[in-house]
């Protein structure tokens, strides 16, 4: 895409809220133009200023509060709520997929690792009371990276599967029919005893461990290293998002989102970049339940819940709404916020729910773009001049005469 | 000369309504053909079956002596047309009636979708910053620009399309069908809406593009540049084609004038 | 794989279908007619039907129902208990309207926005009975009334259970004969009010082109309202019903059902009335037989099996769908 900055007539700041709203908009805009107009390599610079600061904040910790382990569990929390909620939006922000049932990948990639590493195996001996189940515990440190892959490929191939029928369908049956496979893939968590551990979970999840040449490092309880793993994750997330997001499949993205029927007549294989962007955030989703169950050690069908209160479907669609569609640094600022936030204000505890339902409401009528939209997102969601923009659409042109 | 598109038997019928009866149709290539007919002739209908949308109840299509229509899972009564987008891949392209442009896509982005139909699909080499991809960007965007220059509204290349002025938005919209390469263009009534000196610029535009080796069919209202552009006229009327000829034949076929007519006595409540 | 051996079970199997189907079809159809109007799927229509089935409650305890009623009293006390489950229902769904999509549509928002305010709209309703526990929250000084919260809430008995009749050696008892003849009643109702009423041409010509039904002075507004009040009243009625059924509410009532019962009206063709009941008793069936080989934890895979079996080979449903295009 050309350089040059966009010609955006700055709209006159009316008065009162809206006013105050335009101002602020104006400010994001200009800071943005300014940024965009840095070289190439200060915008480098910038992010992996960011980014170093960011992998060093476990050991600043305890300089900022008495309770450093809480809150570096914390921002490991909000990395992996960063990681879902990328993914996520690549789905919806980019893609414009509703996909409800965004936690199903999630749980796969954890379940997939239990069971890779021998994890239910031999928690279903140990609860049989087998003679032999101490010898089953998961010892297989080493192969943490080749089963993270494994778990992506599986994701991979269960979003391929839902999606191939699936996505040709108008977005509201798709909201439904995904939300009914994360519930699916609760259920049958639950149900094959046999596979998943049943009802009653799965435990003694072996961390990940580095073994390379004479390097042994086991993550072990230390949040840290779970912390600069998925640090490195976002940031290839990140890079990988921008690079497409300018690219052609970026721009059929955008133009499936506009007018799904116009770019198909303009050779846009409509079906096809809808499945990449589906698939790819089920492999992001996959990935980062991978890492959640090599930490936790437990996991239960419950981590598959649509209203799980940390990964489930529901929040992670706030945190890309909250933060804002189709960018990038609106996601993890979304994640930051909604997790963040119940920790602070602590008297919102059990009323979380009921606090984001409002908020989605909210947010959807005064500002749906959310705190940091990308530009082109921000033009669709709050124009009105738009074709897919009121309720009452006409197919047009396509069916008359 | 060589036939483009070569329509046999179309038929079309929605539920009770018959929409297209046995319509017989051949392009010739480098031809500027003319569709016409009054309101609810199914001109339309008969573009959103040659470009993949809806499949015919009846007869064929070939472009270029390819047959259209895949077999594929055979639904009752009707032959399986390939999609929209393999169809724009094969080489024919379109415009709307009601302008379906990319509205907050730029000018330039919206010409660089139909480009894309040409560059592939896939998603690593899209992220990829070798010199190859980094070559086909430019070219793309070069190839854009110069569309746009093409059909005179390159100043308007990052501006957002639903900012253009309307008789731009039109030009924005031949020129993104433009940059899917196509062999055949279909325009849907590109001069609905344009004042006299706009649909003058519109006529030259056309006869440019046609210039350029592309073959255009054309649904349009407007009697004087149907029949200043084009070197045949096909006319439907309730879905049946009732004449066909060069326009000075057409002007004084006696069907044509009855069927415009008669659609003028009722829509005045004779 | 062990499946039932004697005609009773499946009779018995089928007969529980029926009747569930017909709760699905009360709600289906608050679904299909939003949907044909607004093409928006109410998400929160699940809460609609959960508030109903509270308000069903408390009409039932404030009329004192403490032991099984039966002849004339039974008849008397349900009807009075339905007007409070079908008005509160109606007005949630109103204000719902109001509230959370008119300010959307004046906005000119977009598909996803609707669809992210409706799951807004449900996460709060249902949060909201959950909070009602008798205990204070977020902060605030008071605490909030005790009528619902996380605990299912008993329902009343009013109606005693016990076998009417048998078919096939299977016996039909008093609850279920109610809920059909219940359900069906308020189908004939509504079809009729849908087919014979001015207001009802004015849904059915809304759902099938907005832009026309205005030109000839249809109110859009006002059949929007009705449009969702209806919705509510049946997703109401069928909340006291399924509430007596089961014999327990909760907050939390709302969600699968409200997920089967959009799957019913897509089954039957969104926006078709018609195609809603159908639906609905239709994946009652086959969610119950379905399981009859298989153990009944399954139940709620085979109901969206079904759903994405729909869409996938005949999107428009069976009796096609109805939506302005």
């Amino acid at each position: 895409m050309s350089g040059t900055p966009r010609s955006q007539a700055e709209s006159p700041a009316p008065k009162g809220p809206a006013g105050l709203r335009a101002q602020i908009d104006n400010v994001g805009e200009s800071l943005r133009q300014r940024y965009r107009a840095l070289p190439r390599f200060a915008r480098w610079g910038i992010t992996m200023a960011l980014f170093i600061l960011a992998a060093l904040l476990p050991h600043f910790m305890p300089y900022l509060s008495s309770r450093s382990n809480y809150w570096v569990a914390i921002i490991l929390k909000i990395g992996l709520a960063a990681l879902l909620a990328l993914g996520l939006n690549i789905v919806v922000g980019f893609a414009g997929l509703l996909d409800l049932g965004y936690v199903a990948f999630f749980a796969i990639g954890a379940y997939t690792y239990a069971i890779m590493t021998g994890a239910v195996r031999f928690t279903l001996a140990q609860r049989e009371s087998l003679p032999n189940f101490a010898e089953l515990i998961p010892t297989f440190h080493m192969y943490f990276w080749l089963i993270l892959f494994v778990a992506m490929g599986v994701a991979l191939l269960a979003g391929v599967i839902l999606g191939t029928p699936t996505l040709r369908l108008r977005g509201d049956y798709l909201a439904i029919v995904t939300l009914g496979f994360g519930e699916i893939v609760r259920i049958v968590a639950r149900n094959l005893r046999d596979i998943t551990g049943g009802p009653l979970g799965v435990k003694s999840i072996p961390h990940p461990a580095i073994n390379v040449g004479s390097v042994h490092y086991d993550f072990g309880l230390n949040n840290n290293p779970y912390y600069w793993l998925v640090l490195v994750l976002i940031s290839i997330v990140i890079f990988f998002v921008h690079r497409v997001n300018n690219s052609r499949v970026g721009r059929a993205w955008a133009a499936i989102r506009e007018d799904e029927i116009a770019a198909a007549a303009m050779g846009v294989p409509t079906v096809r970049m809808k499945l990449l962007a589906f698939a790819t955030g089920a492999s992001i989703a996959s990935i980062a339940g991978a890492i959640y169950a090599s930490q936790v050690v437990y996991i239960d069908p419950q981590i598959a819940t649509l209203l799980n209160p940390t990964f489930g479907s529901i929040i992670v669609l706030s945190m890309v709404v909250l933060g804002g569609m189709g960018g990038i640094w609106g996601p993890i600022l979304g994640a930051a916020a909604i997790i963040f936030l119940p920790e602070y204000f602590r008297t919102l505890g059990d009323a979380r729910f009921l606090v984001f339902g409002a908020a989605l409401v909210v947010i959807m009528i005064f500002r749906p773009q959310g705190l940091i939209p990308s530009r082109r997102r921000a033009a669709e969601l709050t124009g009105h001049d738009i074709h897919e923009g009121t309720v009452f659409e006409t197919q047009h042109g396509v069916t008359s005469a | 000369m060589s036939a483009i598109l070569e329509i046999e038997g179309l038929t079309k019928h929605f539920g009770g309504l018959r929409a297209l009866s046995n319509v017989d149709l051949t392009i010739e290539e480098g031809q500027i053909f003319g569709l016409i007919g009054p309101n609810g002739a199914g001109k339309t209908t008969l573009f959103n079956m040659v470009t993949g949308i809806y499949a015919p109840t009846a007869g064929e299509f070939r472009f270029r002596g390819k047959e259209l229509l895949s077999r594929g899972v055979p639904l009752i009564g009707t032959k399986r047309p390939r999609r929209p987008f393999q169809i724009t891949r094969l080489g024919i392209s379109r415009t709307f009636q009601n302008i379906r442009l990319f509205a907050n896509l730029t000018a330039l982005e919206n010409v660089m979708v139909g480009i894309d139909a040409h560059n592939g699909a896939g998603v690593l080499r899209a992220m990829g910053r070798t010199p190859r991809q980094r070559r086909e960007e430019r070219v793309t965007q070069q190839r854009a620009v110069e569309l746009l220059q093409f059909v005179g509204i390159v100043r308007y290349a990052n501006e957002l399309a639903k900012n253009l002025p309307y008789g731009d938005q039109r030009r924005l919209e031949i020129a993104r069908a433009m940059g899917t390469n196509p062999t055949l263009l279909l325009l849907d009534e590109p001069a609905a809406g344009m004042n006299p000196a706009e649909k003058a610029g519109l006529m030259q535009l056309i006869r440019k593009v046609r210039d350029e080796g592309i073959t255009i069919l054309v649904i349009e209202h407007d009697m004087k540049v149907v029949m200043g552009i084009c070197d045949r006229i096909a006319v439907l009327d309730y879905g049946e084609k009732i004449a066909e000829g060069i326009p000075a034949e057409i002007q004084k076929n006696q069907r044509v004038i009855e069927a415009y007519l008669g659609k003028q006595e009722e829509d005045a409540g004779g | 794989m062990n499946c039932p051996g004697q005609l009773s079970e499946w009779v018995g199997l089928a007969v529980t279908g029926l009747v569930l189907g017909a709760l699905y079809a009360m709600i289906a159809l608050g679904y299909t007619m939003v949907y044909g109007v607004l093409q928006l799927l109410n998400f929160a229509h699940s809460e609609v039907f959960m508030v109903g089935s509270f308000a069903g409650l408390y009409a039932l305890k404030w009329l004192g129902v403490d032991q099984p009623r039966s002849g004339i009293g039974l008849i008397l006390t349900l009807l009075v208990a339905l007007v409070p489950a079908m008005i509160f229902a109606a007005l949630t769904a109103v204000g719902m309207e109001r509230i959370a999509y008119r300010p959307l549509r004046k906005r000119g928002a977009s598909r996803l926005a609707y669809l992210i305010a409706a799951i807004g709209v449900s996460l709060f309703l249902s949060n909201l009975f959950l909070l009602m526990d008798g205990k204070s929250h977020l902060g605030l000084p008071f605490k909030w009334p005790n009528i619902a919260g996380a605990a299912p809430v008993a329902m009343p008995p009013l109606l005693e259970r016990h076998q009417v009749f048998s078919v096939l050696g299977v016996g039909i008892d008093t609850m279920q004969i109610l809920i059909v003849v219940v359900a069906l009643g308020m189908m004939v109702i509504l079809d009729t009010f849908v087919r014979k009423t001015r207001m009802g041409l004015g849904i059915r010509s809304v759902a099938e082109d907005p832009d026309t039904a205005s030109m000839m002075g249809v109110n859009i507004n006002r059949v929007i309202v009705v449009t969702f009040a209806v919705g509510g009243l049946m997703a109401g009625a069928a909340g006291l019903l399924y509430g007596m059924n089961f014999g327990v509410t909760q907050f939390n009532i709302g969600f699968i059902p409200g997920i089967k019962a959009f799957t019913a009206a897509v089954l039957g063709g969104i926006g078709n009335i018609r195609g809603a009941v159908l639906g609905g008793f239709l994946l009652g069936l086959v969610e119950n037989l379905g399981i009859a080989c298989v153990s009944a934890q399954w139940k709620d895979v085979i109901a969206f099996a079904v759903l994405v079996g729909v869409l996938m080979f005949r999107p428009t449903g069976i009796l096609g769908e109805q939506v302005a295009k």
